[in-house]
């Protein structure tokens, strides 16, 4: 191949015998002048603070106590036989699972019922869906916890029409959960509806008007072409929405703590029970035996969602 | 031309429901838009009204008395916007040089920095207080911004647009005699402005619904964002819903504002930044 000035483009094969032109000196050169100090922060700002969460997880470190000593995997074990975090590991299963599955589906179907069925109108439908998205946390799970109000919010109200009983959703144990799970579901279903839109509109019309010729039904042309075309999206939403799951915080803290940042919280979740083992009981140890615990479960689950997918696609 | 359509019955029939789920979808928003606009008898009324009988904005006027309005958008405004100036900027810079140019170690510090993006920020984030109480930053704006000057996600995600951008380009300026910063700065950045813009509203997105680092970090009042400033606004007023829906609007009407001006832009840059 003899092209011209070719001893400056990138030749294929590095080897030390390689020919290095003065600009593919320079080249290099630039090219680290730019990325050590982009690295540097990296080293300093994520390397360090995640490799220290693995080391003084296998300490009884406590902020304020000047001694501490390794204590191996005494942390993980004994938060094992711990009951806030089991009932907030459980919490944060329960949360992930559920905001997941409807979320998903309910985004899954209106982006399908979008692009099927003749809509008018999609582009305002689509911003009004969206909305609670753009919107903070803070505020939205404000105007919440007051349609949740016990005494004066609507929901109870419009629940005693029907001749049901106020509830304490937030502050009632078993129903706190399903009610930051709904507060959840209503932020994030935009988000996904957008995803999964764009991955429908990027099928080709024509797969869809080759079916319609055929004779297939709006339904049989979405199960048997639009579905499996979107697999790779829904993977992806799904692996999102898990991390998403996993890693709320703001949502449990704003609408489940009591006033007067009273401790105690009717509805703990990993993330809060790592804030609150660590930054309020300083119990520093333990909260990064925790906080390791959720990163291993996320990895888990991404690989699990990932290797899931490759062994369904095996299949056909 | 194409012919008209009229519309199915079954047509219609997802028209209907789906505007009825938009309406429920935007009801929190109109219900907190009227109750900050009324007065503590007609919040408590039962059965509650959806207009306020009568309007008042006194509940705006305690919000502006009793909180630094001003102060909390301008904390804001500067972490969100340093924030996203310095993430677009390193992801851009980091994005750039992976994907065109070769040099010792790159992949083993490419792998490094974007491994960081698997761990989540709850992971480390009392290694990272840990460390900005030893660099005597907790409680100032510092230490709020330190943690946010680089991103994992937008370095890849600038990546994946650079290596779709031609070598050619840079080829030609190289002839031409460029160096290779101006190649960078004049040619490069410059044609990847609309995955920048994606990024930085995806960033800026991102640090404006930031709570759990400022809760960490700030202490006091005058350094207070908005998040943690309604929040604690909450636990302080929890009963007057007068009061905190009204100083939710005062968070919420900019943002709504943006979005209806902005929206598909914001749409795409929220969604699709996040999934590439």
């Amino acid at each position: 191949m003899t092209r011209l000035g070719g001893g400056r483009l990138p030749s294929p094969d590095v080897g030390p015998e390689r020919m290095k032109s003065p600009l593919e000196q320079h080249k290099v050169r630039f090219a680290l002048a730019m990325i050590l100090p982009i690295f540097a922060l990296y080293a300093v700002l994520r390397i360090y603070p995640i490799v220290q969460a693995f080391y003084l997880s296998l300490t009884d470190y406590q902020i304020g106590i000047r001694k501490y000593s390794f204590v191996g995997l005494a942390n993980y074990i004994d938060l094992l036989s711990n009951l806030d975090f089991l009932v907030s590991l459980k919490n944060s299963l329960s949360f992930a699972a559920l905001t997941l599955v409807f979320t998903l589906f309910i985004a899954l179907m209106i982006a399908l019922v979008m692009s099927r069925a003749a809509i008018r109108g999609i582009g305002l439908l689509q911003t009004l869906i969206f909305l609670p998205v753009v919107v903070s946390v803070v505020p939205s799970a404000i105007i919440w916890n007051w349609i949740y109000d016990p005494q004066y919010g609507i929901l109870n109200y419009l629940l005693s029409l029907v001749g049901a009983s106020p509830m304490n959703w937030l502050f009632n144990k078993s129903t706190a959960l399903y009610a930051v799970i709904a507060f959840t579901v209503w932020r994030w279903i935009g988000y996904y509806m957008i995803i999964f839109w764009v991955g429908i509109r990027a099928i080709p019309e024509t797969y869809l008007e080759a079916a319609r010729i055929d004779g297939a039904s709006a339904w049989t042309s979405v199960r048997a072409i639009v579905l499996p075309l979107l697999r790779p999206i829904v993977l992806l939403a799904t692996v999102l929405a898990t991390i998403n799951g996993f890693t709320i915080f703001t949502e449990v803290y704003v609408m489940t703590t009591g006033s007067q940042s009273a401790p105690g919280n009717t509805l703990s979740v990993l993330t809060f029970d790592i804030y609150q083992r660590g930054l309020v009981f300083y119990k520093v140890g333990e909260a990064n035996a925790e906080a390791i615990y959720l990163f291993l479960i996320l990895i888990g689950f991404t690989l699990a969602q990932f290797a899931m997918n490759r062994r369904k696609q095996d299949l056909y | 031309m194409k012919p008209l359509r009229t519309l199915r019955l079954s047509d219609a029939v997802w028209n209907l429901a789906l505007y009825i789920l938009a309406l429920v979808m935007l009801f929190p928003f109109l219900w907190l838009l009227t109750t900050s606009l009324k007065q503590p008898q007609h919040i408590m009324a039962v059965p509650p009204t959806i207009l306020p009988p009568v309007a008042t904005l006194r509940n705006y006027l305690e919000v502006f008395r009793k909180a630094n309005v001003p102060l909390l958008y301008f904390n804001t405004l500067r972490f969100a916007l340093v924030s996203t100036l310095c993430i677009v900027l390193t992801s851009s810079v980091a994005g750039y040089v992976f994907a065109k140019y070769r040099f010792p170690l790159k992949n083993v510090i490419f792998v490094i920095m974007i491994s960081t993006m698997m761990v989540p920020f709850q992971s480390y984030m009392i290694p990272l207080f840990l460390m900005m109480v030893k660099l005597r930053v907790v409680d100032r704006y510092l230490g709020l911004q330190l943690p946010y000057l680089v991103q994992a996600m937008g370095t890849f995600f600038m990546r994946q647009n650079f290596e779709a951008f031609p070598d050619v380009y840079l080829e030609a300026a190289r002839i031409e005699g460029a160096s290779e910063f101006a190649i960078m700065r004049r040619i490069s950045l410059p044609n990847l402005q609309s995955a920048m813009g994606g990024l930085s509203i995806f960033v800026f997105a991102s640090t404006w619904d930031n709570l759990i680092w400022p809760l960490i970090i700030t202490n006091t009042a005058k350094n207070y964002v908005w998040q943690l400033g309604l929040a604690v606004f909450k636990q302080q007023y929890t009963v007057d819903y007068g009061q905190f829906t009204a100083a939710a609007m005062v968070v919420v009407a900019p943002v709504i504002l943006f979005f209806v001006l902005f929206r598909t832009r914001i749409m795409s840059g929220i969604t699709l930044t996040g999934i590439k």
